[in-house]
């Protein structure tokens, strides 16, 4: 599913973060398709980067980034953008969801952004989704009104939209209480299962690793460059 | 079942048809209308009588009107309906030289009126015994000015008359000289009266006359007749005082004739004769008679004055 | 890009406050300048066609703003006046129709106008409910007065003294109302029309008492003697002219002396118009002006100060417009997570620029249809809120 070969990242601070760099190579890296992988690793280690390069948010020097059979480091910009939209579906730590719409609404996001299918089906998809993670009643409450474990499954909810291949989760669980993390993680790696996607997830908790296919240590993944130190 | 096409175009064909009907009634109608004549109104019943003389039988003439008025006209105020009448005419007929103190009171396009003894102003004659009154800083003031019966007189008559004419005139320029052959028609059944007045009256040969209300300057002065006038009403009995003042006079001014606006009380007529004074009616006609017109009613008042010589 | 404008809209719609202010604020700034030069541009209309509707007035010398603006909207609190020998010698010399006009008094805020029956055909106004007066004592009122006052014909209206302490001299006369005019749109809906008689009765020129004449008049009399009679300060005079009373009602002093404000002349080519402006040049006590000239003065510094307003206007528009703009600045500022978000999840550069215009596009969409809504309604009832406001 995601092939990275021989893969050089530099990222240049700007502004008041002119003076920090940040550079790491990745001889070679493969998940296989409907793996469930953590990614593990100390901070600075470059997971939530190499998560990004993987969505195509952050754009490699060098190298090739295969996922589900698309070179995606020749992608445009736009390219990357409808490719993130149909591929990867994305949970992030802090739920990131839309205060001024609803929580059908915040699922239905990915088709607000490109479209595609009749509004009514996918309301009805999304309405599905939150079904099947109990959200059933809160479907037009805002995300404000709902706890955090509920904001981050309507996340998740929104990840899975397009049924992507792909479900990238950058701690997802960081935020949230040990009883809500399994359960997001469960979650997760349900909906992944049950999709045929893969996930791969990076999380700091090592109580969560046993839920998953494998998990990989950055440490082994990528070399930072220019002296930086895995810590 | 009509299909929406077919209605709308019935809806546009019908308001066409309707619109195209109401023009055509209100062509019929139109059609239909004479032009309106213009209106001319009178102030008193000898103006309107010689308006009538001067318009009589001539199709295009102005439509004259006199207001149904109770009692004098000089003492007319003109009710709501009246003064609506008056503004909506052409032309007001007025007597002048004060014979409507209403004009004060009414609120009248001035361009509609027409003072028929205005270009004879000089020939009027002014009222010396009118009460004054004084109240606040303004002064003394009276409200009496000029004797306004100026028909008794028949040669202001024809001059009033002929002021009438002109105006009528205006108004129906296409009739003119028929209007001007009414009005001469007119002046000679005036001189006619005028000159048998003369002559009943100068069998008088000066000796006193006394009269029952002060209305008779004109015919006084046309005549001239040695009177005097009382403030007498034929329908009260005169009170003590006037008969006082009848007393006082006689002696200076013996008088065998009373002439009377309208037929007195018997008992006044019998004291009258008492004193050797007999009762003649020479009624003013200001205002509409029961009976005759203005020329019969002049007529018989000349009659009854030759009779009570 | 449909999303684009529905997350806008609803972004607008969560933030109603904001967005409220927003729209306020920029519907002002769209509105005030148009509506400043609406009801400058249809007063000027407004004013300019009933001065040049008005072909000359004669008045007393002195300011003739003031004497126009008296004349053509009974404005004057203390009106120049006139004496009636004016208007007698301006009709002999038959060079134009002449008007008399005495607005000096009022009746419950609407002035009463004493006049003839030709002002009615010059302004071409019409009685719409009732009929024309036609005693003295009687009125017609303006559409705008029987509605402000609920009055319909055969009602009353009482004049309203000058001072409260006027005792002696204008009294209230309660006049009857013989009927409504049509509204005009005009100042002539808010007047009060009667004779010019009437306002020397309401002046106290001319009263209505028992007749002293008569025997009954009793303690009312002071003194008889011969043909004089004097009356004492118990003499009742009447407070309203009635068909009873009317012929009891009389004129003191010489009605040449009684005062007008001023006299409206209508001379039927420019020939007789010059025939009469070149009589009352020289004039000390009198002029003869051309309303139409008056007013175009006084508009020119309406314009001008129009302008200044507008100026006024754009400066502060600029102040709003740099205001809003930070205001915007700041929300993008604020929704910059939300842009990363919805580009991570996949949306484009242009999406979120779309996104980001349309929250400015729908708040200046909305507020330029408020504007125009207004606008709309400003040139529809404009001549209402400038009758009202003139009459203030």
């Amino acid at each position: 599913m995601i092939n990275i070969r021989e893969l050089k990242f530099r990222y240049h601070g700007r502004g008041p973060d002119a003076s920090s760099t940040f550079g790491m190579r990745v001889d070679a890296f493969a998940v296989p398709q409907g793996s469930s992988t953590a990614l593990v690793g100390p901070s600075g280690s470059g997971k939530t980067t190499l998560l990004g390069l993987i969505a195509g948010t952050l754009r490699a020097e060098s190298g090739t980034i295969n996922v589900n059979d698309q070179a995606i480091t020749g992608f445009s910009d736009s390219d990357l953008g409808r490719f993130r939209i149909s591929n990867v579906g994305q949970v992030f730590q802090a739920f990131e969801l839309l205060s001024y719409l609803t929580v059908i609404e915040n699922v239905m996001l990915p088709w607000y952004i490109a479209g595609g299918g009749r509004k009514g089906d996918v309301r009805k998809r999304a309405a599905d989704l939150l079904r099947g993670v109990g959200l059933e009643s809160k479907i037009n409450a805002r995300p404000g009104e709902l706890s955090q474990g509920e904001q981050q499954r309507v996340a998740v909810c929104r990840a899975m939209l397009n049924n992507p291949p792909l479900l990238l989760a950058d701690e997802p669980t960081g935020n949230l209480d040990q009883e809500n993390k399994q359960n997001v993680v469960d979650l997760l790696v349900e909906q992944a299962r049950r999709n045929s996607s893969t996930l791969l997830m990076v999380t700091h908790d090592e109580s969560l690793l046993n839920k998953f296919d494998s998990a990989l240590d950055m440490r082994h993944v990528a070399q930072l460059l220019d002296g930086q130190s895995q810590r | 079942m009509i299909d929406l096409r077919t209605l709308l175009v019935s809806v546009v064909v019908l308001v066409a048809a309707c619109g195209d009907a109401d023009r055509q009634a209100t062509t019929a109608d139109a059609a239909a209308e004479k032009p309106k004549s213009a209106l001319v109104v009178t102030s008193n019943y000898p103006l309107y009588f010689f308006a009538s003389r001067i318009t009589e039988g001539i199709d295009v003439a102005p439509e004259i009107v006199f207001p149904d008025i109770d009692g004098d006209p000089a003492f007319w105020t003109p009710g709501a309906e009246q003064i609506q009448l008056l503004q909506s005419a052409d032309v007001v007929i007025l007597n002048g030289a004060g014979a409507e103190p209403w004009l004060n009171l009414v609120t009248l396009d001035r361009r509609q009126l027409l003072d028929t003894t205005a270009k004879i102003a000089d020939r009027l004659i002014p009222l010396e015994d009118s009460v004054r009154h004084q109240h606040g800083p303004e002064g003394e003031h009276s409200h009496q000015g000029t004797a306004f019966t100026t028909w008794l007189d028949p040669q202001l008559a024809i001059a009033q008359a002929q002021a009438l004419t002109n105006a009528v005139v205006d108004l129906a320029p296409a009739a003119e000289d028929q209007f001007r052959d009414n009005m001469a028609k007119l002046e000679r059944e005036l001189i006619e009266l005028d000159t048998r007045l003369a002559g009943i009256f100068a069998q008088l040969e000066d000796r006193p006359v006394l009269f029952s209300h002060p209305v008779y300057q004109y015919l006084q002065r046309r005549y001239l007749i040695n009177g005097k006038s009382l403030h007498w009403e034929p329908d009260e009995e005169p009170t003590t005082s006037d008969w006082i003042e009848l007393q006082q006079e006689l002696p200076a001014h013996r008088a065998s004739i009373m002439i009377w606006e309208d037929e007195p009380l018997q008992a006044t007529k019998d004291r009258l004769a008492a004193a050797d004074i007999r009762s003649a009616v020479f009624h003013p006609v200001a205002n509409r008679p029961d009976d005759g017109d203005f020329l019969s009613v002049m007529r018989a008042n000349a009659k009854r004055i030759q009779s009570s010589l | 890009m449909t999303g684009a404008l529905f997350l806008g809209w609803r972004y607008l719609a969560q933030h109603r406050f904001k967005s409220s202010i927003l729209v306020a604020s920029i519907t002002l700034m769209l509105f005030l300048p148009v509506a400043t030069r609406l009801l400058v541009e249809d007063s000027a209309a407004a004013l300019t066609a009933r001065a040049d509707q008005t072909p000359l007035i004669l008045g007393a010398r002195g300011s003739e703003l003031e004497l126009v603006l008296n004349t053509l909207y009974f404005h004057a609190e203390s009106p120049e006046e006139i004496e009636n020998r004016a208007f007698a010698e301006a009709q002999s010399t038959e060079f134009a129709e002449f008007i008399p006009i005495h607005s000096r008094f009022k009746a419950h805020g609407a002035a009463i106008v004493g006049t003839s029956l030709d002002y009615f055909d010059f302004r071409g106004l019409r009685v719409a409910n009732g009929r024309q007066m036609g005693l003295l004592g009687e009125c017609v009122i303006g559409a705008n007065v029987a509605a402000r006052l609920g009055l319909g014909p055969g009602e009353s209206i009482v004049s309203s003294p000058e001072t409260v302490f006027d005792i002696a001299g204008v009294y209230p006369l309660k006049m009857t109302i013989a009927g409504v005019l049509a509204a005009g749109g005009t100042a002539d809906d808010d007047a009060v029309f009667v004779d010019v008689r009437t306002t020397w009765i309401i002046q106290g020129l001319g009263h209505g008492h028992t007749d002293l004449a008569d025997a009954g008049a009793g303690a009312a009399v002071l003194s008889r003697r011969d043909d004089m009679i004097t009356a004492n300060a118990s003499l009742t005079q009447y407070a309203e002219i009635t068909p009873e009373n009317i012929s009891a009602f009389h004129f003191h002093g010489a009605s040449d002396t009684f005062p007008l404000t001023s006299v409206i002349a209508v001379p039927p080519d420019q020939k007789n118009a010059t025939l009469l402006r070149g009589r009352y040049q020289d004039s000390e006590l009198l002029q003869l002006v051309v309303p139409g000239n008056v007013l175009d003065d006084l508009l020119e510094t309406v314009f001008a100060v129009q302008n200044y307003v507008i100026l006024g206007l754009a400066i502060l528009s600029l102040a709003t417009v740099a205001v809003i703009t930070l205001v915007f600045l700041l929300s993008q500022q604020l929704r910059k997570g939300e842009f990363h978000t919805l580009l991570r999840i996949g949306a484009s550069k242009g999406y979120v620029a779309v996104l980001i215009a349309s929250e400015i596009g729908f708040v200046f969409l909305i507020s330029a249809l408020l504007a125009a809504a207004l606008t709309l309604v400003t040139r529809h009832y404009a001549m209402q809120i400038l009758q009202t406001f003139l009459t203030l």
